[in-house]
């Protein structure tokens, strides 16, 4: 099985298939191309022009594996529990039960268990969120919610008072997109300190040479990035910005922050706000895989070998999940868990040589491509650090938004002895809600590593249980599910 | 300030369908989610929170921060995100959807 449709996912399924394994490939969205693509292969949809004809055609080419035979794809689909460690009936070969939930399509709904010799989990990134007071209001979203809206459904901001506030290529991007397609950003506040972050570890010298190896690596993307530093499409931006606040009483309708120039407020009915991609481990956590703090990332990324095999598990990871590297990468990643776990399940004695010969062949290759690829996302990671959570979080900022949880409940829960995020979780339900610590999971380790002066190995990260999703009693009732 | 927050693009082909969002039927067209579709008609959150009862509002719009929760065909806790709209697909929104909290009373 493979989880994700994204560039990740359809080359894994893709090179699985290839090598003559059938494949269950499903996915959340209404259609396969994950983030990024979201959007560009629906016909009907207003949103598809946003894309360039040039991602169009390679989201098209990389959907192109669903025509294989042996490849099912199933969207609008979840996984809601796995289990490893599961021998066949009639064998030693260690199996994986997936259930999972469509929600829709034929013969589709109910929950289901399917029994699998390998998983690749392909389930991509989710936004970090930016802590301030007020970020719970109507009105406030993601930067890459806003542009999944217009990706998708060709929905584009065009009120007064249209703000984005954050770092990052991602915000630039879409600031570009909006414009582009008719829309309104009355102003751009960066929250970073000017012009692009402070450079942590190595220092200035350091950035300096990972801007060197990232203009060898990927000259392409670095002058496409720097080109997107030079230009604020003539909307007033704010650099510097901390403090920040969004005031309204039913929705948002004013923005308070501070500059090294003073104190601005400005109308707002519509905030987008950024902070950085994480790579999305609910699966990962939920089957026990190990886990790595990934400092320049500040996050958790699965710890897997060079193909992205967990360690003695039957289980790959590949694209943004494994840590953020962009759609490029993932497709390359895809390519090469898929082809291992091809390799794990019919091993190569029971193959012709020389299929067995190319198909290693092959494996370098991705390798090597993937090795010269990566300098130029350490540069990202580099240049654009986690916004410091007190650079605008109060005391009663929302950390938790299903439970309700403040920073100050969290630190009420820290100073009565709890002395780790799942402590906290059991003081305060932070993380226990719908979202099952998506939102908040990140910030609580970095909160709780910072308040006890621990590393964020040692504060932990929230423990993620089944169901991943919720799921109604009658699911389990009228599902065909073990 | 007055007016909408969105726009829509032009669209250049597909027909519409009708949801029912709240009893009344509205167009919804290929392409939107019933997020989308609730942003698009002016609402600016879709619920409330059952703890605090203060609006819940759509954050990420891809499935994991579940602001955008609605009853959707008669499915309570449904993700308006991740459901397309389709012909004749029923929409309740404002429900608190959202079990389990410490306020709630068991």
């Amino acid at each position: 099985m493979v989880v994700g449709a994204g560039p990740a996912g359809l080359a894994a399924a893709g090179a699985l298939a290839e090598q003559g394994l059938t494949v269950q490939l499903i996915d959340e969205q209404p259609a396969p191309g994950g983030q990024v693509w979201r959007g560009a292969l629906d016909r009907s949809g207003a949103g598809r022009r946003v894309h360039p004809d040039q991602a169009i055609r390679r989201a098209a080419a990389a959907a192109e594996v669903l025509r294989r035979p042996g490849i099912a794809y199933a969207g609008t689909a979840s996984v809601i529990d796995a289990r490893t460690g599961l021998a066949a009936r009639s064998g030693t070969d260690e199996r994986i039960e997936i259930d999972w939930l469509a929600a829709a399509g034929p013969g589709l709904r109910g929950l289901r268990t399917t029994t699998v010799r390998a998983l690749i989990i392909a389930t991509g990134a989710l936004e970090r969120p930016v802590l301030f007071p007020g970020a719970t209001l109507p009105g406030i979203l993601s930067a890459g919610a806003l542009q999944g809206a217009m990706k998708q459904a060709g929905l584009v901001p065009d009120g007064a008072g249209t703000v984005l506030a954050g770092q990052g290529p991602l915000m630039r991007l879409v600031l570009a997109q909006v414009l582009r397609f008719g829309g309104r950003v009355d102003a751009v506040l960066q929250l970073a300190s000017a012009p692009a972050g402070k450079p942590r570890a190595g220092g200035l010298s350091g950035l300096a040479a990972t801007l060197a190896s990232a203009a060898v690596a990927d000259p392409s993307l670095v002058a496409r990035g720097a080109a997107s530093c030079m230009t604020g499409h003539g909307v007033r931006t704010y650099r510097g910005v901390r403090q920040l606040r969004a005031h309204g009483l039913a929705a948002i309708e004013r923005l308070s922050f501070d500059t090294d120039d003073g104190h601005h407020e400005l109308p707002c009915r519509l905030l987008a706000v950024h902070d950085g991609i994480l790579p999305n481990v609910q699966l990962t956590r939920l089957l026990g895989l190990a886990h790595a703090w990934h400092d320049d990332q500040q996050a958790f990324v699965p710890v897997t070998g060079k193909t992205g095999r967990a360690a003695e598990q039957p289980i790959w990871v590949a694209g943004d999940g494994r840590g953020i590297a962009g759609w490029e990468l993932a497709a390359l990643h895809g390519e090469l868990a898929g082809l291992d776990a091809a390799s794990a399940i019919c091993p190569t004695s029971t193959q012709p040589t020389d299929q067995a010969a190319d198909r290693q062949a092959r494996r370098h290759r991705l390798g090597r491509r993937i090795d010269r690829r990566l300098p130029a996302r350490r540069l990202v990671d580099r240049l654009y650090p986690a916004v410091p959570i007190e650079r605008n979080a109060t005391p009663d900022t929302v950390v938790c938004r299903c439970e309700h949880v403040t920073l100050a409940h969290i630190d009420a829960a820290i100073a009565a002895g709890a002395v780790g995020a799942n402590r906290v979780k059991t003081f305060t339900r932070c993380g226990m809600g719908a979202c099952q610590g998506r939102h908040c999971g990140n910030a609580l380790t970095r909160i709780v590593a910072d308040r006890l002066d621990v590393s964020p190995t040692a504060a932990g990260a929230l423990r993620i249980r089944p169901p991943l999703k919720p799921t109604l009693i009658s699911d389990y009732l009228d599902g065909a599910c073990t | 300030m007055s007016g909408g927050v969105w726009r829509s693009l032009p669209r250049t082909d597909g027909i519409p369908v009708e949801v029912v969002v709240d009893g009344l039927p509205v167009r919804a067209y290929g392409g939107e989610t019933v997020a989308t579709l609730l942003l698009r008609l002016g609402h600016d959150h879709f619920g409330r929170h059952p703890g605090t009862d203060r609006p819940m509002a759509p954050w990420c719009l891809m499935g994991s921060c579940f602001g955008c929760l609605c009853t959707i065909d008669d499915r309570p806790g449904s993700q308006a995100c991740l459901v397309p709209v389709s012909d004749g697909l029923t929409v309740r929104t404002g429900a608190s959807a959202v079990a389990g909290s410490p306020d709630t009373p068991l």
